[in-house]
């Protein structure tokens, strides 16, 4: 069967962009584009699939049209991607997808979503919208809420507090400080993410990620027609989706995602890798506490260790095994929803690659991994990425 | 001398087939509504409480502002403005009696909480505000066919029962074979699994008029004693340090409104008991 490859990848800055849909996309792709190391032009491309959310209701129907209609890929097959904050994750597995299945040679995936040009009560209507409306948005949840009462239980039942989540924050943002393209870029200290401003007991500001404007682009080739474009590609090695619940009630236990078991292992067991062998994760850590469940749930960590293992600093860049969101993470790079998924393979297609700012560079870097969450955990992809091919 | 007890966050009393039932709350010596009590929530307390006496009523006489489709749904009482064996009495706001015989007076329980005026005027406000045609959520809209769909479950906690205890009910097991329809009350206790506050800026517009007056709001992940789990608004917790493990109790209260029409739910509160 045919294998898949990353040829190019870019990305807007996230954060408060000055450009609307259309110029976000325009920028987004013209990067990627720009980024595939020879002889590429989008009429080569056969497919696109753009996630989003459409946040905010300015282009619900035909987004993905709309776009790439202003990039130069006018008549080809497109369509939007939708599960909540991990759209452009499936659309990333969709378009690999339809390389695997023999209908396409090059795809593009990708994601935008525009959040912050919303007035503040108009934000509110939007937030807490991938729930499940009925039962859980009229108990008065939004994500905040939801991650809140994941995270009361997890310190509940394991040995861990929200000193541990503090760590997190700390670690991302310290990753995201040279990140050009992330969202909020400085450094915060361990007093002030712990006391930080109380917004879903017991998580403060610090735990949650801001809300960005943004887009990411990611071009996706076939193996027999990759050298035509770069003598350097990434492989996508493997991915791996699922689903889950959407509401926490019907889960059997809020301190782990069984989404992201099931996708990760999935993912692993296609590129013939463990946790072991990954150098960087980019991980969906919307809130502190969902990098924490991550951690175990993805296995770089054993269930009811992932405190302990934020509390070592065992993601670190360059001081552990494997570099749990060198980009900053949602945390620090930013989380345009609809955008994240693809903005994730980006960081990695630019690590393993080497082209991220160099003070901020992966040593070493061979295998990488990405993890978008939908909501609470009702959807996942998984894929993992590497710079040597599946044998 | 007339006693007072606490029921579902409210004050009530027996005497003689008299049963009067009173807001905790009073503003200069005159009983008011908490933020998410009416007659209906009222209403319905009461009725619960007279039927844990072991009195069974079927027909109520009421001239109370209140939603019979959501007492009728609640208790399976149907209220009317007609004449019936029992009556309810209102000669003040947030209080009445109901009774098979005629009333003219009733007793107010002397150990009311005060409200802070400013605040109590303001929750009116937000109500009033909430309750225009014009309000509705635009990023989670629930129709008022899909409110009144799931109404008897909110309610009545009534839960599937032929393969394990299912709540919400839904059509189809997780191996796709079809479940019976829902017939198993649950009990009204549970227990609180997880909690959390959500400051006043967070939470979900539908409260938003509401949660910067209240401080915030609390949501509970609570686990029923048949087995099920559910996510429920946690009220009256002024004075609970709330903890994982805490035995609660279920009452229906306001939710919001949306499109002139308030929406009732079932909410949690700390169990007394």
């Amino acid at each position: 069967m045919v294998d898949v490859a990353i040829i190019g990848a870019g990305q807007t800055q996230y954060g408060n962009h000055p450009s609307g849909l259309k110029g976000m996309w325009s920028e987004a792709a013209m990067n990627a584009f720009e980024s595939v190391d020879k002889n590429f032009h989008p009429s080569k491309i056969d497919e696109a699939f753009i996630g989003s959310v459409a946040f905010g209701g300015s282009q619900l129907g035909n987004t993905a049209a709309l776009l790439t209609e202003h990039t130069g890929m006018k008549g080809v097959s497109v369509r939007r991607v939708e599960n909540a904050c991990a759209s452009s994750g499936f659309a990333l597995r969709d378009a690999w997808m339809a390389i695997k299945s023999g209908q396409a040679d090059i795809v593009v995936a990708g994601g935008i979503e525009k959040m912050n040009d919303l007035t503040a009560e108009r934000k509110r209507y939007w937030l807490g919208v991938s729930g499940d409306t009925e039962w859980e948005r009229l108990a008065g949840l939004t994500f905040p809420g939801t991650y809140a009462l994941m995270a009361r239980r997890y310190f509940h039942e394991f040995d861990s507090n929200h000193d541990d989540l503090v760590n997190i924050s700390v670690k991302n943002h310290m990753h995201g400080l040279d990140n050009e393209d992330a969202h909020i870029r400085k450094e915060v200290s361990f007093d002030k993410a712990k006391n930080g401003f109380m917004v879903a007991d017991p998580l403060t500001l610090y735990d949650c990620c801001p809300t960005s404007d943004g887009a990411s682009c990611v071009v996706l080739a076939a193996d027999h027609v990759v050298r035509e474009f770069t003598d350097d590609p990434i492989w996508l090695l493997g991915s791996g989706a699922a689903s889950d619940s959407l509401a926490l009630h019907d889960r059997p236990s809020i301190t782990q995602l069984l989404a992201t078991q099931k996708a990760s292992q999935k993912a692993y067991s296609m590129a013939g890798l463990s946790p072991s062998d990954i150098d960087i994760a980019e991980v969906h850590d919307c809130f502190t506490i969902a990098e924490l469940l991550a951690s175990e749930d993805l296995g770089f960590a054993e269930r009811g260790m992932g405190g302990k293992f934020a509390r070592q600093g065992l993601g670190r860049r360059n001081e552990a095994q494997v570099c749990i969101n060198p980009s900053g993470g949602l945390k620090s790079k930013g989380h345009p929803l609809g955008a994240t998924g693809t903005g994730q393979a980006v960081e990695v297609f630019k690590q393993l690659k080497g082209t991220v700012e160099q003070s901020r560079i992966v040593r070493d870097a061979e295998v990488g991994l990405t993890h978008n969450v939908g909501g609470s955990g009702a959807t996942c992809a998984v894929h993992v990425f590497g710079r040597q091919r599946n044998d | 001398m007339t006693e007072f007890c606490d029921w579902q966050g409210y004050k009530v009393s027996q005497s003689d087939n008299v049963f009067t039932i009173c807001s905790r709350w009073h503003m200069s010596g005159i009983p008011v509504f908490s933020a998410d009590c009416d007659y209906t929530t009222m209403l319905i307390s009461a009725i619960q409480f007279i039927n844990g006496t072991g009195i069974e009523i079927k027909n109520i006489s009421s001239q109370l502002n209140i939603d019979s489709s959501v007492i009728k749904i609640a208790t399976d009482v149907d209220v009317s403005q007609d004449l019936q064996q029992w009556q309810v009495y209102c000669f003040g706001d947030a209080t009445f009696s109901i009774s098979q015989s005629n009333i003219e007076k009733i007793v107010i329980p002397n150990e009311l909480n005060q409200i802070d005026n400013d605040r109590y005027q303001s929750i009116i406000d937000a109500w009033t505000m909430e309750l225009q045609e014009s309000n509705v959520s635009q990023g989670a809209y629930i129709s008022s066919q899909q409110y009144l769909e799931s109404l008897d479950t909110r309610l009545n906690l009534i839960a599937q029962s032929d393969k394990g205890v299912i709540w919400p009910p839904r059509q189809l097991d997780d191996n796709g074979i079809k479940i019976s329809d829902a017939n198993l009350k649950l009990s009204n206790h549970a227990t609180i699994e997880s909690w959390t506050k959500l400051s006043p800026a967070g939470a979900p517009s539908e409260f938003s008029l509401r949660a910067p007056i209240l401080g915030g709001i609390s949501t509970a992940l609570v686990k029923f004693n048949e087995g099920p789990r559910g996510v429920f608004l946690l009220v009256d917790d002024e004075e609970s340090q709330i903890e994982i493990g805490m035995i609660c109790e279920f009452v229906v209260r306001r939710i919001y409104a949306q499109e002139g029409q308030i929406r009732y739910g079932t909410k949690v509160r700390i169990s007394p008991n």
